[in-house]
């Protein structure tokens, strides 16, 4: 009969820091799921931010955008910009 | 009393079992019959599903840079239940977007809990319009295409519209022969619901999502801003209705550049007209003229019919063919011309001869094999052919007429596809935009370029090579060739079939040819529609070939032909 009372008190024992147990890793669980999804904001807002950047180097690398820009600040193409090896072309006129 | 006692004992039982088939149907009911329904009815309960959706494939030139990818945008909404005062609303507003005042005012009038105000806004008109702290005022993220380099080749590229659901779809060029490439699929996120109804994070199933894939184009992008600049140039200076320029490597028949003017913005295409966003340089049939003659005349060369060095015994006035009279461009005629001098100077009659020793069944054999009666099998969306009317139908003027490119029609995808054999030693290509495929995991899916057939032997491309070259040299266009460059070319003038009849007006100019001569690189041509300045292509499309072809040698470093 002792010895009864002694598993039952075991097994009580046993159910109640099982409990303890279970409430403590579910705060965890919760504690970190709040910091998984301020995570997971941060990224998103991140990953926004990219590619709203991405999208205004490429606006601003865009040749159609480089050309226009060299063509407000004065350059102009030279189609003539070539330098022969075989038959020069003459860098200075002497004549 | 025992048998009284056994019928009621058999009566439980025979209760007991009715009771336990009812049971058992019942749960047959919930679980086999309504299974489906009862699984939905839980997961509804116990998890929320949200779409993820797939980002769409981006296009890129070959040096990496995007032509079309994606952009984030915001759409601004209102609920107007909580809006306090309309129109301090509409005034501060308006200033912000792109509506007057009095359209805001009506729609914060409505009786609705969310109207739509604007979308596509970028972030700079985001943050504007949070500065002002409006209560009810919200901001939904939306993904919208997006092409950098705004028109450049906005026809290969085609641009991105809806479907009937109001689903996104790739219409034109591209964006329409790739749309299941590029459009990927759309995932879902479940997540799971405690009994409250809040999340549990730890437990989110989801069905991954498999993002577009990326295409990597043959397309070089400054050889793009150059052609489809000078093609601009040009046709505003020669006052040309429209022009077609392409570029194409003749060894592998990898496209470099494909520019069309008029042009238009695949971003805002809804602002243009629908004929704009046809590709010319695939869709386009037209009759090509003298640069025809270059096929038909190697067709002569490889059947040993002709040599450079043959006289023509024709050639010393008009040809009359039934009621026809076959004139040269400039009525002038040069007796016993040679084949080499019928290309330079681009001799309608000369062009007879050679027809007449070719014959209907050679011919229509060479532009068969020249491709001329089949669609290239380009990768892009809206590619036709011309189709040739049958062996016994041609009459003695149609072989006539075909032989300097009259009276029949081809694609300038076609036409250049044909002249790069003439270039690449006598090999069809088949001619291809897009070089690589990358997918959602990074592999990449290489396009080898593809022999279709082998046209002519490689002698008599080498022949036909240096008949073109000696035309840029000695014939019409020779005044705006580059000095030191050996260039393969032939122009083109050719009438416009306008309603059975020819355009007594208007011509179609163009310039066909290919550098450096001894080993190809680059296979160009450029067509003018119905110029004003000039009628001849040697006048109009030959400076602009030329212009690009300068391009070209600056670009890649091309040293001069020795």
């Amino acid at each position: 009969m002792k010895k009864i009372n002694l598993v039952v008190l075991l097994l009580i024992v046993i159910t109640l820091v099982l409990q303890g147990i279970n409430i403590y890793l579910s705060n965890k669980i919760a504690a970190n799921s709040i910091n998984v999804s301020k995570m997971q904001e941060n990224i998103d807002a991140l990953n926004e931010k990219n590619q709203i950047l991405e999208a205004k180097i490429l606006d601003s690398t865009s040749l159609d955008h480089i050309a226009s820009r060299a063509a407000q600040l004065g350059f102009a193409s030279d189609n003539k910009n070539y330098i022969s090896l075989y038959s020069p072309l003459e860098v200075a006129i002497t004549r | 009393m025992k048998k009284t006692s056994n019928i009621r004992l058999r009566l439980v039982l025979i209760g007991f079992a009715v009771l336990f088939l009812l049971l058992v149907i019942r749960l047959f009911y919930w679980q086999v019959v309504n299974a489906e329904d009862l699984k939905d009815y839980g997961l509804s309960q116990s998890t929320e599903s949200l779409d993820v959706p797939a980002s769409r494939g981006q296009i890129l030139a070959s040096d990496g840079f995007a032509l079309a990818t994606n952009k984030i945008s915001y759409l601004v909404y209102a609920n107007p239940r909580l809006v306090s005062d309309k129109d301090v609303y509409a005034q501060k507003l308006s200033g912000l977007l792109d509506m007057d005042q009095a359209t805001i005012s009506a729609l914060l009038s409505r009786k609705l809990f969310w109207v739509r105000l604007e979308s596509g806004l970028n972030d700079v008109q985001k943050k504007a319009i949070d500065n002002l702290h409006l209560d009810g005022i919200g901001f939904e993220q939306q993904q919208e295409r997006f092409y950098p380099e705004a028109s450049m080749a906005a026809q290969l590229i085609g641009f991105v519209g809806k479907d009937a659901y109001g689903n996104q779809q790739g219409y034109f060029g591209l964006e329409g022969y790739y749309n299941d490439q590029l459009e990927g699929r759309s995932g879902s996120l479940y997540v799971i619901k405690d009994a409250l109804g809040n999340p549990v994070i730890n437990d989110i199933r989801q069905e991954k999502k498999i993002d577009g894939r990326n295409l990597v184009l043959t397309l070089n992008r400054t050889i793009q801003y150059d052609t489809q600049t000078a093609l601009e140039q040009g046709v505003v200076k020669y006052g040309g209705e429209s022009g077609t320029a392409i570029v194409m490597d003749p060894q592998t028949g990898k496209v470099l550049a494909m520019a069309q003017v008029p042009n238009f913005d695949p971003q805002i295409y809804y602002n243009f007209p629908g004929e704009s966003y046809v590709n010319q340089a695939v869709s386009d049939l037209y009759e090509p003229g003298s640069t025809f003659k270059v096929l038909v005349m190697s067709a002569a060369i490889d059947m040993n019919l002709v040599k450079p060095e043959t006289q023509c015994n024709i050639c010393a006035g008009p040809v009359p063919i039934d009621s026809y009279k076959i004139e040269t461009w400039d009525n002038k005629y040069f007796p016993n011309t040679t084949m080499t001098d019928v290309i330079q100077h681009s001799d309608n009659t000369g062009m007879v001869f050679v027809g007449r020793k070719l014959g209907v069944d050679n011919l229509v054999s060479y532009l068969k094999n020249y491709g001329i009666d089949e669609t290239t099998g380009i990768d892009l969306q809206g590619e036709v052919s011309g189709t040739m009317r049958p062996k016994d139908q041609w009459g003695a003027i149609d072989l006539a007429t075909a032989s300097f490119g009259q009276g029949i029609s081809v694609t300038p995808i076609q036409l250049l596809t044909a002249v790069s054999a003439i270039a690449n030693g006598g090999s069809l290509m088949k001619p291809y935009v897009v070089d690589k495929i990358i997918t959602d995991d990074g592999k990449e899916i290489a396009i080898k370029p593809q022999v279709k057939r082998r046209v002519i032997k490689e002698s008599t491309s080498q022949i036909m090579t240096w008949m073109m070259v000696n035309a840029v040299e000695n014939g019409e266009s020779k005044w705006t060739k580059i000095d030191g460059y050996k260039i393969a070319g032939k122009t083109g003038t050719a009438q416009i079939p306008v309603a059975g009849h020819y355009d007594p007006k208007n011509t179609n100019a163009s310039f066909v040819g290919f550098f450096p001569a001894d080993k190809p690189r680059f296979a160009i041509l450029v067509i003018v529609n119905k110029p004003k300045t000039s009628i001849y292509g040697s006048e109009t499309a030959a400076p602009i070939f030329f212009q690009i072809a300068q391009d070209l040698i600056n670009e890649y470093n091309i040293p001069p032909s020795q």
